[in-house]
């Protein structure tokens, strides 16, 4: 395992870029992208409401009743 | 090792997970009943059961989802979207409606969707908890929505979801896309 670190060490170009890298997520430079979501105070009511609604509506049959 | 839940309690409070807990075994009784009807069939209690164990298993992974999406993104408060998508797939993936009796008649099982009724439950919640249904149809011709609707209920019983392919769902639906659809059968 020692051996495998000094072998890590001794290579500079791998040093290099490990430290570019480490550089670029310290200033910001590496970021993730992100899905917006705007948020919202959901209304579980409004959803319970909009349940009921569609018990009632023809589309949802194929549901229950095949074809 | 066990990890205790009880940091829900703290980040989402008593009211709001008991509030989705009894939310969940309504609609699923609801949908029960609805669909004992439409079959004009009785004495559902007989057959089918809301299980609250199930239920709070729900509860339980879809608010530990929530955590973990809010402690990593910049999110406040969930959208309508991912309330209906993470919904749906937990009650997809933990099957709460659990059916009493070995076997159906031939004819429920010739004619009804019955036995996959925690696939449809969960396909009434995605619809309901993302789109408004108190309101008309904006479009005419559902005829492409009950085709939807199939595919849906195809990719529950035997493909492969998560909360992120429904979510996409939910956006598709939502969306609009600017171009109709290449036509293969006229130059």
């Amino acid at each position: 395992m020692q051996e495998k670190n000094e072998n890590l060490e001794q290579s500079s170009n791998y040093n290099t870029a490990a430290d570019i890298f480490i550089k670029r997520l310290q200033t910001g430079i590496i970021t993730v992208n992100i899905v917006t979501n705007d948020a919202e105070n959901y209304s579980l009511q409004k959803a319970s409401e909009s349940f009921d609604a569609l018990l009632k509506k023809d589309e949802i049959k194929s549901l229950i009743i095949k074809n | 090792m066990q990890i205790s839940y009880d940091f829900l309690l703290e980040e989402f409070t008593e009211e709001k997970l008991k509030n989705r807990f009894i939310f969940i075994v309504q609609k699923a009784e609801l949908w029960i009943n609805h669909c004992f009807r439409q079959l004009q069939l009785q004495n559902p209690e007989n057959y089918l059961t809301v299980n609250h164990d199930l239920v709070g298993e729900i509860i339980v992974d879809y608010f530990t989802d929530i955590y973990r999406m809010k402690k990593f993104h910049p999110i406040k408060k969930s959208n309508a979207i991912k309330v209906a998508s993470y919904t749906a797939y937990w009650v997809a993936r933990k099957k709460p409606i659990q059916i009493k009796i070995n076997q159906f008649s031939d004819d429920i099982i010739k004619k009804s969707w019955l036995i996959y009724i925690n696939e449809s439950f969960a396909m009434m919640l995605l619809f309901a908890m993302a789109f408004d249904q108190t309101k008309s149809p904006i479009v005419n011709d559902l005829e492409k929505f009950n085709t939807f609707s199939d595919s849906l209920r195809y990719h529950l019983i035997y493909r492969t979801y998560s909360q992120q392919t429904f979510e996409l769902t939910l956006m598709a639906l939502q969306s609009e896309f600017p171009y109709p659809m290449l036509n293969h059968n006229n130059s």
